[in-house]
């Protein structure tokens, strides 16, 4: 990536977490100007830079929203709720391009087309008014027209006529023309015509590129929109039908007097849309929803939703799928490294040194000391140079912190339930591997706490509580680990229900249930089938788990808890590896092999007389200070032949396992060493019981263990 | 005078430019049940053809006789009020 744009990104980053911050604030608070001053000129900087660097897409799309934002603060429109998540979403989107340019140095190919979708819904926003229709309805006869490309909106200007301008004259003009469209507001007849007011809505279709064609609009004053025309066969709903769809689903959505009413009006419009496009089947449908006389608006919502999902396109590959190859690197540290090469060369040097003391007898004694030396200065250069790599890796947790806050927004809105993000530590570092994967887990739990745990407003007030609820999503670093944690301040985890649920859902034994502490209890939620959720929302539980959490961090070598005060709320606790290469392991022997266990699930090595070990049915166990722990023989599970096993006693190994404890039994012990640990690959990936390989110093492959795997 | 009343029409002919809109305006609001004749229009500045989306289609009486207004503008003003009445149904 060039400097140029290696900064444009930086300060993008920068500029985008400023103006989410202002966003936010300026919806608790729409009156201050301040924030709004900020908003703005954060959309203007980022526009700026985008143009000098060529993004046209996104220059457009940060152009439409400043010019939203420039007209609230013009007083000619107010801010309202919708516009705030428009803008969130416009700076989401912008997010994601910066990963894509991060990767690719250039933003994806389709970027245009969300462009153009992001821009519209500034630039034409959407009324659920009859007199929108008339535009809704363009383009229904772009098959007629194979040839079409490019679509075109364009609002000119209301002063267009007074500065002697004219709209529709220009587009004689435009490269192939094939079709114009006209739209203006129905009046009530003329008494109030005003002859010098454009309202205008103009339209066409042209067969020329998207590119000449915005050549042409760059002409225009006023508010445009292109679109590239998709091939007949796969030509879906009109944009604009579609959003008159969705706003009636909106509207089906509120709650309160006049339901029926509002079903009766949203399916009226809904199906004169759908006739005027031609898609006449499906306003035959929407029409017997109506006049079947019932006001059931889960029906009719379900049908739009239909009809317009229907339509989706097929879905463009997601630039979230395309894990980032590249590591933006801060130049002091790539000198660090060349620092350190040196030293290595100088390290290098010294010992060829000593290579040629040790050729003379009379010198050997002092290359002896000398070479012992030597490699003490080398490991220490080694381990120098291993975390100088490994910090290439490390990124800001912003990364994956910077899109909750709208999506928490959106969340919230959902489920009706007001909630304040706060977020801290969003600068601390982690491997760029456990950052990427950390996006889903996170969205998961911060989904749990909004549907869950944070009680609706009323249920606070009644609480003592502030209505508006808060979240904090919060990361540190801690010695060699990254804590990340997300509390809310709702109703905390009811253990009753826990044990209930667990309990229908067969995942603990009744009786065992009784005999489990509250802890353990509280762990359930981990448990694979388990979802406390009573009825599936449109949110969260939509059969995802806890139990996929907790593998997606163990899989880094992590560690998820859950804690929580009844009425308090409470707190999911993320413990990371700062980086997942680095991996302490003690080697031990089955069968004549090696193999690795990570160090950190190790509790203890003991020995136990073979006369100590029960069998319990098909299995054993042995009795370790009070505590029964069951065993499992390594090389039964490996299968590979044990060693006789004449030995009078049997070498024991006690790990803790997600926190319950059991045994291997294996032949013989070996050493800890730290390893870099490589993930299996190709067929193997995935094998149950195995986290990877590594090298050892003779040259073997060593493979690694996942004790949790082999206990399931 | 390219905006004229005749035979109870209003009659665009040649090139209709802006300050005529006002004109076509007034003919429109003072007479009962208004036709349009632009059958001899070569050219519509936006704010006439702003208005005459006004009209019912049987009101206006075409072919006009400039081409873009014939091939573009026409089937433009013809399918708005197409949608408008398609609107209007009870």
């Amino acid at each position: 990536m060039n400097e140029f744009l290696e900064q444009f990104v930086a300060e993008g980053r920068d500029l985008v977490e400023q103006a989410t911050g202002d966003l936010l604030g300026l919806e608790r608070n729409p009156a201050d100007s301040a924030l709004l001053d900020g908003v703005f000129r954060a959309f203007h900087t980022l526009k700026g830079g985008a143009a000098i660097v060529d993004f046209h897409a996104m220059e457009r799309v940060v152009h439409a929203a400043e010019d939203a934002l420039s007209r609230i603060r013009g007083g000619e429109q107010i801010l309202t709720a919708e516009t705030v998540g428009d803008c969130l979403s416009c700076l989401d989107q912008i997010v994601q391009w910066f990963d894509h340019i991060e990767a690719h140095d250039a933003l994806p190919l389709d970027a245009h087309r969300a462009a153009n979708t992001l821009a519209a819904r500034f630039t034409f926003a959407i009324v659920a008014h009859p007199e929108q229709i008339g535009e809704a309805v363009w383009f229904s006869d772009r098959e007629d027209f194979p040839q079409a490309r490019t679509s075109i909106r364009y609002h000119p200007e209301a002063r267009t006529f007074i500065d002697g301008e004219d709209p529709i004259a220009a587009f004689e003009k435009l490269p192939g023309l094939l079709r114009l469209y006209l739209a203006a507001p129905v009046s009530d007849g003329l008494a109030d015509y005003d002859s010098f007011s454009c309202v205008l809505q103009i339209g066409a279709l042209s067969s020329a590129s998207a590119a000449e064609v915005e050549a042409f609009c760059a002409g225009l004053r006023g508010r445009y929109q292109i679109e590239e025309v998709l091939g007949a066969s796969s030509a879906g709903l009109d944009e604009r039908a579609k959003a008159i769809l969705e706003a009636q689903i909106q509207l089906l959505a509120e709650r309160g007097e006049g339901a029926a009413n509002r079903v009766v009006s949203a399916a009226r419009v809904a199906s004169n849309v759908l006739r005027a496009i031609g898609r006449t089947d499906d306003a035959a449908r929407v029409d017997q929803a109506r006049t079947s006389g019932d006001d059931d608006s889960d029906h009719l919502t379900r049908l739009l939703r239909s009809v317009i999902e229907g339509e989706a396109a097929a879905p463009a590959p997601s630039a979230a799928l395309e894990a980032a190859r590249v590591v933006r690197v801060d130049v002091d540290r790539i000198e660090s490294l060349v620092k350190l090469t040196g030293e290595l060369t100088v390290a290098r040097n010294a010992i060829d040194h000593v290579a040629k003391l040790l050729r003379d007898p009379a010198t050997q004694r002092d290359a002896t000391s000398l070479l012992g030396q030597q490699a003490t200065d080398l490991s220490r250069l080694v381990d120098r140079l291993q975390k100088s790599v490994l910090a290439l890796r490390v990124v800001p947790m912003r990364q994956v912190f910077q899109r909750f806050p709208r999506l928490v927004r959106e969340m919230a809105a959902a489920l009706e339930k007001p909630t304040r993000l706060e977020m801290e530590g969003e600068a601390t570092e982690a491997d760029k591997a456990v950052v990427e994967v950390l996006f889903e887990p996170l969205l998961h739990v911060l989904r749990n706490a909004l549907d869950h745990g944070v009680e609706p407003s009323a249920d606070r007030i009644a609480a003592g509580k502030p209505a508006l609820a808060t979240i904090a999503l919060r990361a540190a670093r801690e010695g060699d680990r990254v804590v990340v944690e997300v509390q809310d301040d709702g109703r905390g985890v009811e253990l009753d229900r826990v044990r209930r649920v667990a309990a229908e859902r067969g995942i603990v034994a009744a009786d065992a249930l009784g005999a489990m502490g509250d802890e353990d209890v509280m762990d359930l939620i981990f448990a694979p089938g388990f979802s406390t959720a009573e009825q599936i929302s449109a949110v969260s539980g939509r059969g995802v788990g806890m139990d996929v959490v907790r593998s997606a961090i163990e899989k880094l070598g992590g560690r998820v808890r859950l804690h929580s005060q009844p009425k308090q709320g409470t707190l999911v606790r993320f413990e990371l590896p700062f980086t997942v290469m680095m991996t302490q392991i003690m080697t031990i022997e089955v069968g004549g092999q090696a193999f690795g266990i990570p160090l950190e699930s190790v509790i203890e090595t003991v020995r136990v007389p073979r006369k100590k070990i029960a069998g319990i049915g098909a299995a054993r166990a042995f009795v370790l200070r009070d505590r029964t722990v069951p065993i499992l023989a390594l090389a039964e599970e490996l299968g590979v032949s044990a060693a006789k096993s004449s030995a009078p006693e049997a070498t024991i190994l006690v790990l803790s396992i997600n926190g319950a404890v059991a045994a291997l039994e294996v032949d013989g012990l070996g050493e800890r060493i730290d390893v870099m640990l490589k993930p299996l690959d190709g067929l193997l990936a995935g094998t149950p019981g195995v986290s990877g390989t590594t090298l050892l110093g003779d040259g073997r492959v060593l493979i690694v263990l996942e004790p949790a795997g082999l206990m399931r | 005078m390219t905006v004229s009343v005749e035979n109870e029409k209003v009659v665009l002919r040649g090139a209709c430019t802006a300050e005529e809109a006002e004109a076509l305006l007034q003919h429109l609001l003072t007479m009962n049940e208004p036709v349009v004749d632009w059958r001899g229009c070569d050219a519509a500045h936006g704010a006439v053809v702003q208005l005459l989306l006004n009209l019912p289609p049987e009101k206006l009486e075409g072919p006009p006789r400039g081409r873009f207004l014939r091939e573009f503008v026409a089937p433009a003003l013809e399918a708005a009020a197409r949608t408008r009445a398609f609107l209007a149904r009870p």
